[in-house]
């Protein structure tokens, strides 16, 4: 009998244990929109901070359904991180259905990524909707220049500090590190592009002028005929005579839009039609940030080659 | 030289008599003890001031002394310092301190110029100082257009053909949807124009105003606060709002996926579906599967009536797969809610309703997929039983007033599928069936496949067909139809913010 209430006892004992409240270190998370976003905040955050996207790197980050399960991730994150400039309007409405005032615009943990960014195409005059889908911040795909991305981190840094003071040492020095590896790599990246500087394409949605800048290519045309609006027969037919005329070898779209109309341009001028993602996680490989122009770099290179574009080892416009 | 001494003697007895002249007789002894007190104080006040600069001056050094031996230890050489984080009692201590620092009564005398401010101030409210006066003088006049709210136009055209079908019931369900001059008559109508105005107040609510303009003048469709920072997941609207009844009633017209609201929805809350003034209060309920579980009570003033009805909705949402979600709500209704005509002087009547919203939704987002296909399937059903009422309706045979007096119940549901065909072009059929509140031997079963294209994502077209059957067993045995097609044009101007689906 005496044993049977010792076994109790210490049952009890055991029981109350795992019911008190764990000394673990609990770690910021993290919730950005994009994967992009995602991946810097990962490497600047470390093994403190826990981090997930809302959008996939396949998917098309300007039209999102608003799903209560965004809401969910929020109502539980410190910290929210989006690309800004209007890219996710959808994002206002998740996180005012998340009751969470931490990450409403204004609260410490509410990042916009966008801070400081080398931002391209500010309109300069009035907009109107007779324009197509305009940003009116000026264009929101500016994570495609890896400049950008040493401000992304900062503003992400910025935003640990104000949650997790306390670190802000560990936080700063991956900073530094990112920064560095950014250093490091980009010449070697514009050193592979150099051969191909002023090499001309069409893009099917305007989306990569950061990157066609800080890579020396030209974009002549879109697809689309506004941005957001889908392409026409007269657009189409015009778009592949000036592909013709401008001696443009390489089509390229994202994976999130229709490939027939793009297929079609490339079929009847006689370019070849690349699928990019430019997002982290987009396509198999790319795993991070880096990855993310390792891989851009390397499927443009081997489409010019493909596409019989002669290097030009000098810099400068290439042969065909 | 000499001849200059009597100036000066004179000059210096002027001055004397002038310096001494105020004076009455005897008051320099009091001039000198005033001196003398003077006197005092100023060493005293020297003597503090001297002891203040010490102790200044020796905290100083206790810190430079402080910010060395900090140095010296190498702090900064360190490849991170893990500084300590506020200990939470101390957050907790100090976090009860402020509250009750911004509690405390505004401060209502300032002490004279001069005086020593103790350290503890008191915190005054900052718009109360400020903005003293009415709410027009703290929105201060001339601040910035930046400050404008996300403004909204959209028009929503209705062009409708009516064909009245075998056996037309004369009854006052159709006769009140159909009839002439009646808002789905047979004509073009611009059936709304609804503005909206949507900004965030301050840090802590957000506002959002939809007026309605219609051929009968303006309506405020809705305007009301979201409360957006209170604590444990709770969220509060004050205002006129859409109740939170099922999941079709609470979409604008304007934006529903088909042309009219559900048969179901017209019948129990009016064309429109309802909106009235109250206050809304929602809860995101924990759970250990971390899923969307948002419980809402709601009560809300009968507009026009000095009554209440109150609206409880329990909604749950969960992914499936990340392609596919599903999404089931459950609302309770009692109060005077339903809308309706059968009563003369009478717009709505007390019942208790109980619903069931599902929601399937299938919306690819992986590589492989065509990224323009989607699918969605919404269904409700409602159960109302209405208490005691005195119906009355006119014999379209006799024209002679009929009246009944008894409890009822009765319900309805729909039923509908889209089916997104490319970028833009939507397919869809919705299948009604609705009783009559009245009796519920009276139905109708509506069948309607409709069509949309959207030009952009601000235009949007629709062509609808709708067959309606109705068994009016309690007037006229023999069945009647109708057929109806509708066109709908739909264009947006401005800044709408997305729905929450």
């Amino acid at each position: 009998m005496k044993k049977r209430f010792k076994g109790i006892f210490w049952l009890t004992i055991l029981g109350l244990a795992l019911t008190l409240p764990r000394q673990v270190e609990a770690k910021v998370k993290i919730v950005t929109t994009s994967t992009d976003l995602a991946s810097i905040a990962r490497l600047i955050g470390g093994d403190k901070v826990e981090v997930e996207s809302i959008i996939q790197g396949y998917q098309n980050p300007h039209y999102v359904d608003i799903k209560p399960s965004y809401m969910i991730k929020l109502h539980k994150a410190d910290m929210f991180v989006k690309v800004g400039l209007d890219l996710e309007l959808w994002s206002p409405v998740i996180a005012e259905g998340a009751r969470n005032s931490k990450i409403l615009a204004g609260g410490p943990g509410y990042v916009d990524a966008s801070v400081g960014a080398e931002i391209m195409e500010i309109p300069q005059v009035k907009i109107t909707r007779e324009l197509g889908d305009i940003h009116i911040f000026g264009n929101p795909h500016y994570w495609l220049d890896p400049e950008n991305g040493k401000v992304i981190a900062d503003n992400i840094l910025q935003g640990l500090k104000r949650i997790a003071p306390e670190e802000h040492a560990y936080f700063e020095e991956r900073k530094a590190e990112f920064d560095k590896k950014i250093d490091d790599l980009l010449p070697g990246w514009l050193e592979k592009m150099r051969p191909y500087k002023g090499t001309k394409v069409v893009t099917y949605h305007n989306s990569w002028p950061n990157f066609l800048n800080r890579f020396g290519l030209v974009a002549v045309g879109y697809v689309e005929p506004k941005p957001g609006v889908p392409p026409s027969p007269a657009h189409v037919t015009s778009l592949i005579d000036k592909i013709r005329h401008e001696g443009v070898k390489v089509v390229i779209q994202e994976p999130f839009y229709e490939t027939k109309i793009s297929q079609f341009v490339a079929d009847k001028s006689g370019a070849t039609l690349l699928i990019l993602t430019p997002s982290v996680l987009g396509a198999e490989g790319v795993n991070d940030y880096f990855g993310l122009f390792d891989f851009l770099i390397n499927s443009l290179i081997s489409a010019f080659q493909e596409a019989g574009i002669k290097p030009n080892p000098g810099g400068g416009a290439p042969g065909l | 030289m000499w001849k200059l001494l009597p100036l000066f003697l004179t000059t210096l007895l002027s001055f004397g008599s002038a310096l001494l002249w105020p004076y009455p007789p005897g008051a320099d002894t009091t001039l000198r003890a005033e001196e003398r007190d003077v006197d005092e104080e100023v060493l005293r006040l020297r003597g503090e001031m001297l002891k203040m600069r010490m102790d200044y001056d020796s905290k100083l050094r206790q810190m430079e002394e402080k910010l060395q031996r900090l140095e010296d230890s190498g702090a900064g050489n360190r490849p991170y310092v893990r500084t300590v984080a506020m200990a939470p009692e101390e957050k907790t201590k100090m976090e009860e301190e402020l509250k009750a620092l911004m509690g405390e009564k505004s401060q209502t005398t300032i002490p004279p110029s001069g005086t020593a401010m103790p350290p503890t101030p008191a915190y005054p409210h900052v718009a109360e100082r400020a903005y003293p006066g009415g709410f027009l003088q703290r929105l201060r006049p001339g601040v910035s257009q930046t400050y404008n709210p996300d403004i909204s136009v959209i028009g929503d055209f209705v062009g409708q053909s009516y064909h009245p079908g075998r056996g037309r019931g004369d009854y006052n369900w159709s006769e009140n949807r159909y009839g002439k001059n009646r808002e789905f008559a047979d004509r073009f109508s611009l059936r709304e124009i609804e503005l909206g105005l949507q900004a965030a107040i301050d840090p802590y609510a957000r506002a959002d105003f939809f007026l309605g303009f219609h051929e009968g003048g303006v309506e405020v469709e809705e305007g009301y606060m979201t409360l957006l920072t209170l604590p444990k997941g709770f969220q509060a609207k004050i205002g006129q709002f859409k109740p939170a009844i099922g999941k079709v009633s609470r979409t604008h017209r304007p934006e529903t996926l088909q042309v009219d609201y559900p048969l179901v929805i017209r019948n129990l809350f009016g064309e429109e579906g309802l909106r009235d003034p109250g206050v809304s209060v929602s809860w995101l309920v924990p759970n250990p599967w971390d899923k969307f579980v948002e419980l809402t009570g709601e009560v809300l003033t009968t507009r026009g009536m000095n009554e209440r009805y109150y609206v409880t909705h329990l909604k749950s949402f969960f992914d499936i797969t990340p392609n596919s979600s599903f999404e089931a709500g459950l609302t309770g209704i009692t109060g005077r809610h339903i809308k309706t005509n059968f009563e003369a002087g009478t717009s709505r009547l007390r019942a208790n309703t109980v619903g069931l919203d599902l929601t399937y939704r299938w919306k690819p987002i992986t590589q492989k997929a065509n990224p323009y296909k989607s699918f969605i399937w919404q269904s409700e059903t409602y159960f109302t039983h209405l208490d005691n009422i005195d119906f009355q309706r006119r014999d379209p045979n006799t024209d002679a007033v009929l009246r009944t007096n008894k409890e009822e119940d009765s319900w309805g549901a729909f039923t509908s599928a889209e089916y997104q065909l490319s970028r833009r072009n939507y397919v869809g059929l919705r299948l009604d069936y609705a009783q009559a509140l009245s009796n519920h031997k009276d139905d109708e079963l509506a069948v309607s496949p409709y069509w949309t294209f959207w030009q952009s994502d601000f235009g949007r077209w629709r062509l609808q067909y709708t067959h309606t059957q109705r068994r009016l067993n309690s007037v006229n045995p023999s069945p009647s139809s109708d057929d109806a097609i509708m066109l709908q044009t739909t264009f947006s101007i401005g800044a709408h913010r997305p729905h929450p689906f």
